[in-house]
Protein backbone atom coordinates (compact mmCIF):
# COMPACT_ATOMS: atom_id res chain seq x y z
CA UNK A 1 0.00 0.00 0.00
CA UNK A 2 1.27 3.46 -0.53
CA UNK A 3 1.78 6.24 0.91
CA UNK A 4 -0.33 9.80 -0.02
CA UNK A 5 1.80 13.22 0.75
CA UNK A 6 0.59 16.47 -0.03
CA UNK A 7 2.74 19.52 -0.40
CA UNK A 8 0.48 22.69 0.75
CA UNK A 9 1.61 25.97 2.09
CA UNK A 10 -1.15 28.40 1.96
CA UNK A 11 0.75 31.00 0.03
CA UNK A 12 1.50 31.09 -3.10
CA UNK A 13 4.48 31.15 -4.81
CA UNK A 14 6.74 29.55 -2.56
CA UNK A 15 7.58 26.68 -4.37
CA UNK A 16 5.54 24.21 -3.73
CA UNK A 17 5.40 22.44 -7.41
CA UNK A 18 9.14 22.88 -7.28
CA UNK A 19 8.82 20.25 -4.22
CA UNK A 20 6.64 18.08 -5.41
CA UNK A 21 8.93 17.81 -8.68
CA UNK A 22 11.78 17.02 -7.15
CA UNK A 23 11.06 15.12 -4.22
CA UNK A 24 9.23 13.28 -6.70
CA UNK A 25 11.87 12.73 -9.18
CA UNK A 26 14.14 11.79 -6.25
CA UNK A 27 12.22 9.19 -5.01
CA UNK A 28 11.62 8.03 -8.53
CA UNK A 29 15.49 8.01 -8.83
CA UNK A 30 15.73 5.68 -5.67
CA UNK A 31 13.53 3.23 -7.33
CA UNK A 32 10.56 3.99 -6.09
CA UNK A 33 7.42 3.96 -7.66
CA UNK A 34 5.71 7.55 -7.54
CA UNK A 35 2.31 9.05 -8.91
CA UNK A 36 1.87 13.13 -8.97
CA UNK A 37 -0.93 14.48 -8.58
CA UNK A 38 -1.58 18.39 -9.55
CA UNK A 39 -4.68 19.15 -7.66
CA UNK A 40 -4.02 22.82 -8.79
CA UNK A 41 -7.12 22.35 -11.00
CA UNK A 42 -7.52 25.89 -13.78
CA UNK A 43 -4.28 27.01 -13.01
CA UNK A 44 -1.99 23.63 -13.78
CA UNK A 45 1.76 23.90 -13.58
CA UNK A 46 3.22 20.54 -12.44
CA UNK A 47 3.46 19.38 -16.08
CA UNK A 48 5.50 22.37 -17.03
CA UNK A 49 8.13 21.99 -14.29
CA UNK A 50 8.44 18.31 -15.45
CA UNK A 51 8.69 18.92 -18.94
CA UNK A 52 5.54 16.78 -19.62
CA UNK A 53 2.41 19.20 -20.71
CA UNK A 54 2.94 18.13 -24.85
CA UNK A 55 2.03 14.80 -23.79
CA UNK A 56 -0.99 15.51 -21.62
CA UNK A 57 -4.35 13.72 -23.28
CA UNK A 58 -6.63 13.03 -20.48
CA UNK A 59 -6.70 15.05 -17.22
CA UNK A 60 -7.90 14.30 -13.08
CA UNK A 61 -11.24 15.93 -13.85
CA UNK A 62 -11.49 13.26 -17.00
CA UNK A 63 -10.97 10.42 -14.82
CA UNK A 64 -13.13 11.47 -11.92
CA UNK A 65 -16.33 12.65 -14.64
CA UNK A 66 -14.95 8.80 -16.30
CA UNK A 67 -14.21 9.85 -19.67
CA UNK A 68 -11.16 8.23 -19.28
CA UNK A 69 -9.20 5.17 -17.09
CA UNK A 70 -6.78 6.19 -14.34
CA UNK A 71 -4.17 4.33 -16.80
CA UNK A 72 -4.65 6.53 -19.57
CA UNK A 73 -4.58 9.73 -17.49
CA UNK A 74 -1.24 8.99 -16.03
CA UNK A 75 1.92 10.29 -18.01
CA UNK A 76 4.85 8.20 -17.67
CA UNK A 77 7.70 10.29 -17.37
CA UNK A 78 10.45 8.56 -20.26
CA UNK A 79 13.42 10.11 -17.74
CA UNK A 80 12.41 8.18 -14.60
CA UNK A 81 10.33 4.94 -15.46
CA UNK A 82 8.80 5.00 -12.23
CA UNK A 83 7.52 8.30 -12.09
CA UNK A 84 3.93 9.25 -13.79
CA UNK A 85 2.19 12.31 -13.61
CA UNK A 86 -1.79 12.66 -13.28
CA UNK A 87 -1.81 16.17 -14.30
CA UNK A 88 -4.62 18.75 -13.28
CA UNK A 89 -7.71 20.11 -16.05
CA UNK A 90 -6.69 23.37 -17.13
CA UNK A 91 -10.38 24.26 -18.37
CA UNK A 92 -11.90 23.18 -15.60
CA UNK A 93 -12.31 24.50 -11.86
CA UNK A 94 -11.55 23.51 -8.15
CA UNK A 95 -15.62 22.82 -8.45
CA UNK A 96 -14.98 20.31 -10.53
CA UNK A 97 -13.32 17.61 -8.04
CA UNK A 98 -14.64 17.20 -4.59
CA UNK A 99 -12.63 15.84 -1.58
CA UNK A 100 -14.86 12.15 -1.83
CA UNK A 101 -13.25 12.20 -5.34
CA UNK A 102 -9.85 12.20 -4.27
CA UNK A 103 -9.88 9.69 -1.66
CA UNK A 104 -11.56 7.26 -4.25
CA UNK A 105 -8.62 8.65 -6.88
CA UNK A 106 -5.90 7.59 -4.33
CA UNK A 107 -7.16 4.74 -2.86
CA UNK A 108 -6.63 3.00 -7.00
CA UNK A 109 -3.60 4.94 -7.28
CA UNK A 110 -2.55 3.67 -3.95
CA UNK A 111 -2.42 0.05 -4.92
CA UNK A 112 -0.10 0.91 -7.44
CA UNK A 113 2.90 3.33 -6.07
CA UNK A 114 4.53 3.49 -3.37
CA UNK A 115 4.45 7.16 -2.92
CA UNK A 116 1.25 9.31 -4.28
CA UNK A 117 2.59 13.34 -3.87
CA UNK A 118 -0.41 15.74 -4.40
CA UNK A 119 0.58 19.33 -5.26
CA UNK A 120 -1.83 21.12 -3.53
CA UNK A 121 -2.80 24.78 -4.94
CA UNK A 122 -2.42 28.26 -2.59
CA UNK A 123 -5.26 29.27 -0.61
CA UNK A 124 -7.33 27.80 1.89
CA UNK A 125 -10.35 26.89 0.05
CA UNK A 126 -11.66 24.20 -1.82
CA UNK A 127 -8.62 23.14 -3.95
CA UNK A 128 -6.46 22.91 -0.44
CA UNK A 129 -9.56 20.26 1.16
CA UNK A 130 -9.43 18.41 -2.36
CA UNK A 131 -5.73 17.97 -1.89
CA UNK A 132 -5.04 17.38 1.86
CA UNK A 133 -8.32 15.10 2.78
CA UNK A 134 -7.02 11.84 1.00
CA UNK A 135 -3.56 12.83 2.69
CA UNK A 136 -1.63 10.79 5.14
CA UNK A 137 1.27 13.32 5.71
CA UNK A 138 2.04 16.42 4.66
CA UNK A 139 4.81 18.48 4.17
CA UNK A 140 4.06 22.44 4.66
CA UNK A 141 6.15 24.27 2.31
CA UNK A 142 7.46 28.07 3.45
CA UNK A 143 10.31 30.90 2.93
CA UNK A 144 11.44 32.43 6.08
CA UNK A 145 10.02 35.51 5.75
CA UNK A 146 6.88 36.73 7.84
CA UNK A 147 3.98 36.87 5.51
CA UNK A 148 4.60 33.24 3.97
CA UNK A 149 5.34 32.10 7.88
CA UNK A 150 1.96 33.49 8.82
CA UNK A 151 0.25 31.41 5.99
CA UNK A 152 1.72 27.83 6.77
CA UNK A 153 0.54 28.79 10.45
CA UNK A 154 -2.41 28.84 9.74
CA UNK A 155 -2.63 25.91 7.27
CA UNK A 156 -1.41 23.97 10.07
CA UNK A 157 -3.93 24.98 12.57
CA UNK A 158 -6.50 23.90 9.31
CA UNK A 159 -4.38 20.62 8.88
CA UNK A 160 -5.09 20.11 12.85
CA UNK A 161 -8.56 20.57 12.57
CA UNK A 162 -8.80 18.22 9.87
CA UNK A 163 -7.09 15.62 12.36
CA UNK A 164 -3.98 15.54 10.17
CA UNK A 165 -1.37 14.86 12.64
CA UNK A 166 1.75 14.00 10.43
CA UNK A 167 2.89 17.14 9.21
CA UNK A 168 6.94 18.22 8.12
CA UNK A 169 8.07 21.32 7.07
CA UNK A 170 10.38 22.77 4.38
CA UNK A 171 12.23 25.81 4.82
CA UNK A 172 12.37 26.86 1.27
CA UNK A 173 14.30 29.43 -0.18
CA UNK A 174 17.17 30.40 2.86
CA UNK A 175 19.87 32.70 2.06
CA UNK A 176 22.67 32.12 4.18
CA UNK A 177 24.26 35.46 3.77
CA UNK A 178 21.05 37.41 5.04
CA UNK A 179 20.53 35.54 7.86
CA UNK A 180 24.01 35.47 9.02
CA UNK A 181 23.62 39.57 8.77
CA UNK A 182 20.51 39.34 10.49
CA UNK A 183 18.31 40.78 7.51
CA UNK A 184 16.04 36.88 7.17
CA UNK A 185 14.45 34.95 9.31
CA UNK A 186 16.43 32.38 10.28
CA UNK A 187 15.20 28.30 9.64
CA UNK A 188 15.39 28.25 13.92
CA UNK A 189 12.71 31.58 14.37
CA UNK A 190 10.65 29.74 11.76
CA UNK A 191 11.01 26.82 13.90
CA UNK A 192 9.99 28.78 16.63
CA UNK A 193 6.78 30.18 15.52
CA UNK A 194 5.59 27.35 13.85
CA UNK A 195 6.61 24.34 16.10
CA UNK A 196 6.68 21.42 13.78
CA UNK A 197 9.71 18.70 12.98
CA UNK A 198 11.63 19.99 9.90
CA UNK A 199 12.01 17.78 7.46
CA UNK A 200 14.54 20.00 5.04
CA UNK A 201 15.69 23.11 4.22
CA UNK A 202 16.44 24.30 0.70
CA UNK A 203 18.85 26.92 -0.09
CA UNK A 204 18.22 29.86 -2.60
CA UNK A 205 19.82 28.68 -5.67
CA UNK A 206 19.85 30.14 -9.13
CA UNK A 207 19.90 26.53 -10.57
CA UNK A 208 16.04 26.10 -9.75
CA UNK A 209 15.03 28.48 -12.23
CA UNK A 210 16.70 27.45 -14.88
CA UNK A 211 15.52 23.77 -14.38
CA UNK A 212 11.79 24.70 -14.10
CA UNK A 213 12.19 26.94 -17.32
CA UNK A 214 13.21 23.64 -18.75
CA UNK A 215 11.34 21.28 -17.97
CA UNK A 216 14.16 19.06 -16.19
CA UNK A 217 13.72 18.50 -12.21
CA UNK A 218 17.18 19.30 -10.62
CA UNK A 219 17.79 16.07 -8.30
CA UNK A 220 20.43 14.61 -10.55
CA UNK A 221 22.46 17.12 -10.77
CA UNK A 222 25.17 17.22 -8.28
CA UNK A 223 26.40 21.12 -8.36
CA UNK A 224 22.81 22.28 -7.54
CA UNK A 225 22.57 23.01 -3.68
CA UNK A 226 18.95 22.81 -3.73
CA UNK A 227 19.06 19.50 -5.55
CA UNK A 228 21.06 17.84 -2.77
CA UNK A 229 19.14 19.20 -0.47
CA UNK A 230 15.50 17.42 -1.88
CA UNK A 231 17.73 14.34 -2.21
CA UNK A 232 18.50 14.87 1.44
CA UNK A 233 14.43 15.03 2.35
CA UNK A 234 13.54 12.01 -0.68
CA UNK A 235 15.93 10.14 1.88
CA UNK A 236 14.38 11.11 5.34
CA UNK A 237 10.75 10.73 3.75
CA UNK A 238 11.86 6.97 3.17
CA UNK A 239 13.08 6.57 6.69
CA UNK A 240 16.79 7.53 6.98
CA UNK A 241 18.56 9.52 9.31
CA UNK A 242 20.22 12.49 7.54
CA UNK A 243 21.92 15.59 9.41
CA UNK A 244 20.44 18.40 7.82
CA UNK A 245 22.91 20.21 5.59
CA UNK A 246 23.08 23.55 4.55
CA UNK A 247 24.65 23.08 0.82
CA UNK A 248 26.19 25.79 -1.04
CA UNK A 249 27.28 26.75 -4.31
CA UNK A 250 31.02 25.54 -5.33
CA UNK A 251 33.07 28.42 -5.86
CA UNK A 252 36.08 28.07 -8.84
CA UNK A 253 38.95 29.96 -8.34
CA UNK A 254 37.84 32.99 -10.15
CA UNK A 255 34.89 33.69 -8.07
CA UNK A 256 37.08 33.42 -4.38
CA UNK A 257 39.24 35.51 -6.12
CA UNK A 258 36.55 38.34 -7.16
CA UNK A 259 34.94 38.43 -3.75
CA UNK A 260 38.59 38.55 -2.16
CA UNK A 261 38.86 41.57 -4.12
CA UNK A 262 36.00 43.84 -3.52
CA UNK A 263 36.11 42.46 0.76
CA UNK A 264 39.60 44.16 0.11
CA UNK B 1 -33.09 26.91 52.89
CA UNK B 2 -36.00 29.21 51.26
CA UNK B 3 -37.70 31.84 51.59
CA UNK B 4 -38.67 34.31 54.55
CA UNK B 5 -40.30 37.46 54.51
CA UNK B 6 -39.74 40.06 57.92
CA UNK B 7 -41.01 43.41 58.49
CA UNK B 8 -38.25 45.72 59.43
CA UNK B 9 -39.27 49.46 60.86
CA UNK B 10 -39.45 51.23 57.21
CA UNK B 11 -39.30 48.37 54.91
CA UNK B 12 -39.77 44.23 53.85
CA UNK B 13 -37.29 42.23 53.92
CA UNK B 14 -37.21 38.58 51.24
CA UNK B 15 -34.39 36.45 52.77
CA UNK B 16 -33.30 34.03 50.44
CA UNK B 17 -31.48 31.21 51.83
CA UNK B 18 -29.86 28.46 49.97
CA UNK B 19 -31.53 26.66 46.45
CA UNK B 20 -34.51 28.31 45.34
CA UNK B 21 -37.07 25.44 44.21
CA UNK B 22 -40.54 26.12 42.65
CA UNK B 23 -42.78 24.95 46.02
CA UNK B 24 -40.57 27.87 47.63
CA UNK B 25 -41.13 30.45 45.23
CA UNK B 26 -45.01 29.22 45.21
CA UNK B 27 -45.26 29.62 49.14
CA UNK B 28 -43.70 32.94 48.47
CA UNK B 29 -46.61 33.86 45.80
CA UNK B 30 -49.89 32.47 47.96
CA UNK B 31 -47.96 35.06 50.79
CA UNK B 32 -48.10 38.34 48.76
CA UNK B 33 -51.58 37.38 47.21
CA UNK B 34 -52.80 36.34 51.28
CA UNK B 35 -51.05 39.81 52.12
CA UNK B 36 -51.25 42.11 49.11
CA UNK B 37 -52.03 45.03 51.59
CA UNK B 38 -49.02 44.74 53.67
CA UNK B 39 -46.82 44.81 50.31
CA UNK B 40 -48.88 47.98 48.88
CA UNK B 41 -46.91 51.17 48.86
CA UNK B 42 -43.98 49.02 50.48
CA UNK B 43 -39.86 48.81 50.17
CA UNK B 44 -38.71 45.38 49.62
CA UNK B 45 -34.80 44.57 50.05
CA UNK B 46 -34.41 41.20 48.73
CA UNK B 47 -31.04 39.27 50.97
CA UNK B 48 -29.57 36.39 49.71
CA UNK B 49 -26.93 34.37 51.29
CA UNK B 50 -25.19 31.41 49.40
CA UNK B 51 -22.77 31.09 46.59
CA UNK B 52 -23.43 33.20 43.29
CA UNK B 53 -26.55 34.68 41.86
CA UNK B 54 -29.69 32.92 41.91
CA UNK B 55 -30.65 34.57 38.76
CA UNK B 56 -33.66 32.69 37.98
CA UNK B 57 -35.15 32.69 41.26
CA UNK B 58 -34.61 36.48 41.35
CA UNK B 59 -36.51 36.76 38.13
CA UNK B 60 -38.90 35.06 39.44
CA UNK B 61 -39.62 37.06 42.54
CA UNK B 62 -39.33 40.19 40.83
CA UNK B 63 -41.40 39.52 38.51
CA UNK B 64 -44.18 38.43 41.14
CA UNK B 65 -43.74 41.64 43.01
CA UNK B 66 -44.06 43.96 39.83
CA UNK B 67 -47.58 42.71 40.21
CA UNK B 68 -48.28 44.30 43.30
CA UNK B 69 -49.13 48.63 43.27
CA UNK B 70 -46.93 51.05 43.89
CA UNK B 71 -44.31 48.70 45.17
CA UNK B 72 -39.98 49.54 45.25
CA UNK B 73 -37.27 46.75 45.38
CA UNK B 74 -34.74 48.65 47.28
CA UNK B 75 -32.30 46.28 45.77
CA UNK B 76 -30.29 42.79 46.09
CA UNK B 77 -27.99 42.46 48.62
CA UNK B 78 -25.58 39.23 48.18
CA UNK B 79 -22.79 38.20 50.70
CA UNK B 80 -21.04 37.06 47.58
CA UNK B 81 -19.21 39.53 45.53
CA UNK B 82 -20.27 38.91 42.11
CA UNK B 83 -16.87 37.89 39.80
CA UNK B 84 -15.67 35.25 37.65
CA UNK B 85 -13.89 33.37 39.86
CA UNK B 86 -13.45 30.27 39.29
CA UNK B 87 -14.86 30.30 35.94
CA UNK B 88 -11.68 29.89 33.53
CA UNK B 89 -10.98 28.12 30.84
CA UNK B 90 -7.44 25.85 30.08
CA UNK B 91 -6.32 25.08 26.15
CA UNK B 92 -3.45 23.18 26.24
CA UNK B 93 -2.55 23.89 22.68
CA UNK B 94 -1.22 26.54 20.74
CA UNK B 95 -3.46 29.12 18.68
CA UNK B 96 -2.53 28.99 15.27
CA UNK B 97 -3.50 32.44 12.80
CA UNK B 98 -6.56 32.20 12.22
CA UNK B 99 -7.81 30.47 15.54
CA UNK B 100 -10.06 31.82 17.90
CA UNK B 101 -10.89 31.39 21.65
CA UNK B 102 -13.36 33.71 23.59
CA UNK B 103 -14.83 32.77 26.70
CA UNK B 104 -17.07 34.17 29.36
CA UNK B 105 -14.16 34.00 32.10
CA UNK B 106 -10.55 33.72 32.17
CA UNK B 107 -8.41 32.38 29.43
CA UNK B 108 -5.47 30.19 30.21
CA UNK B 109 -3.29 28.82 27.55
CA UNK B 110 -0.92 26.17 27.95
CA UNK B 111 0.82 27.11 24.29
CA UNK B 112 2.01 29.81 22.20
CA UNK B 113 -1.17 31.90 20.45
CA UNK B 114 0.52 32.90 16.89
CA UNK B 115 0.01 36.29 14.88
CA UNK B 116 -3.10 36.23 13.69
CA UNK B 117 -5.12 34.26 16.37
CA UNK B 118 -6.68 35.64 18.79
CA UNK B 119 -7.70 35.67 22.74
CA UNK B 120 -10.98 37.10 23.69
CA UNK B 121 -11.81 37.03 27.58
CA UNK B 122 -13.92 38.77 29.88
CA UNK B 123 -11.79 38.07 32.60
CA UNK B 124 -7.61 37.84 32.42
CA UNK B 125 -6.07 36.34 29.34
CA UNK B 126 -3.05 34.44 30.82
CA UNK B 127 -0.43 32.80 28.67
CA UNK B 128 2.09 30.18 29.52
CA UNK B 129 3.50 30.63 26.07
CA UNK B 130 4.43 33.51 23.45
CA UNK B 131 1.87 35.75 22.90
CA UNK B 132 1.96 36.96 19.25
CA UNK B 133 -1.29 37.62 18.80
CA UNK B 134 -4.09 39.63 19.84
CA UNK B 135 -5.60 39.31 23.49
CA UNK B 136 -8.50 40.86 24.62
CA UNK B 137 -9.01 41.03 28.69
CA UNK B 138 -11.91 42.51 30.06
CA UNK B 139 -14.11 42.47 26.73
CA UNK B 140 -17.31 42.87 28.73
CA UNK B 141 -15.80 46.06 29.74
CA UNK B 142 -13.68 44.80 33.04
CA UNK B 143 -10.64 47.37 33.35
CA UNK B 144 -9.36 45.51 35.96
CA UNK B 145 -8.58 42.61 33.84
CA UNK B 146 -5.38 41.55 32.43
CA UNK B 147 -3.28 39.92 30.13
CA UNK B 148 -0.37 37.78 31.60
CA UNK B 149 2.21 35.93 29.41
CA UNK B 150 5.55 34.54 29.80
CA UNK B 151 6.91 36.01 26.39
CA UNK B 152 4.88 39.03 25.66
CA UNK B 153 4.94 40.39 22.01
CA UNK B 154 1.53 40.93 20.67
CA UNK B 155 1.03 42.80 17.82
CA UNK B 156 -1.50 44.70 19.69
CA UNK B 157 -3.47 44.15 23.23
CA UNK B 158 -7.13 45.67 24.41
CA UNK B 159 -8.23 45.55 27.71
CA UNK B 160 -11.64 46.32 27.82
CA UNK B 161 -12.36 49.35 25.75
CA UNK B 162 -8.82 50.88 25.56
CA UNK B 163 -6.37 49.79 22.93
CA UNK B 164 -2.44 49.59 22.73
CA UNK B 165 0.20 48.77 19.97
CA UNK B 166 3.17 47.03 20.88
CA UNK B 167 5.86 49.58 20.94
CA UNK B 168 8.14 49.91 17.97
CA UNK B 169 11.74 48.88 19.10
CA UNK B 170 12.02 44.88 19.46
CA UNK B 171 12.90 43.80 22.41
CA UNK B 172 15.10 40.77 22.55
CA UNK B 173 14.47 39.49 26.39
CA UNK B 174 11.86 37.07 26.86
CA UNK B 175 10.35 37.77 30.77
CA UNK B 176 7.30 37.01 31.86
CA UNK B 177 5.39 40.18 31.31
CA UNK B 178 1.74 41.68 32.44
CA UNK B 179 -0.20 43.98 31.08
CA UNK B 180 -2.97 46.02 32.66
CA UNK B 181 -5.09 49.32 33.02
CA UNK B 182 -3.41 52.43 34.83
CA UNK B 183 -4.93 55.79 34.77
CA UNK B 184 -7.00 54.84 31.27
CA UNK B 185 -3.98 53.64 29.87
CA UNK B 186 -2.54 49.98 29.49
CA UNK B 187 0.88 49.81 31.27
CA UNK B 188 3.16 47.04 30.92
CA UNK B 189 5.43 45.56 33.56
CA UNK B 190 7.81 42.55 34.58
CA UNK B 191 5.79 40.14 36.55
CA UNK B 192 8.86 39.22 39.04
CA UNK B 193 7.77 37.18 42.26
CA UNK B 194 5.19 39.04 44.74
CA UNK B 195 2.99 39.42 41.72
CA UNK B 196 1.17 42.38 40.58
CA UNK B 197 1.58 45.58 43.19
Amino acid sequence: MGKVIVITSGKGGVGKTTAVANIGTALASMDQKVALVDADIGLRNLDVVLGLENRIVYDIVDVVEGRAKLKQALIRDKRFPSLCLLPAAQTRDKEAVSPEDMVRLCNNLKEEFDFIIIDSPAGIERGFKNAVTPADMAIVVTTPEVSAVRDADRVIGLLEAMEKTDSKLIVNRVRSKLVDRGDMLSVEDVLEILSIDLIGVIPEDEHIIISTNRGEPLVNNNDAPAGRSFMDIARRILGEDVPMNMYTEKEDFFTKFKRFLRWR
Amino acid sequence: MGITVKGEKSYITIKIEGEVDSESIDGLKAQIEKNRTFFRDGKVLIKYAGEGIPCKALNEIIGILSDIENITVLGVLTESIPQSEGNAIVIKKTLRSGQSISYNGDVVIIGDVNAGAEVIAEGDVIVLGSLRGLAHAGAMGDRSAIVYALDLSPLQIRIADIIARAPEHTRNKSVPEIARVENDSIVIETFSHGGIK
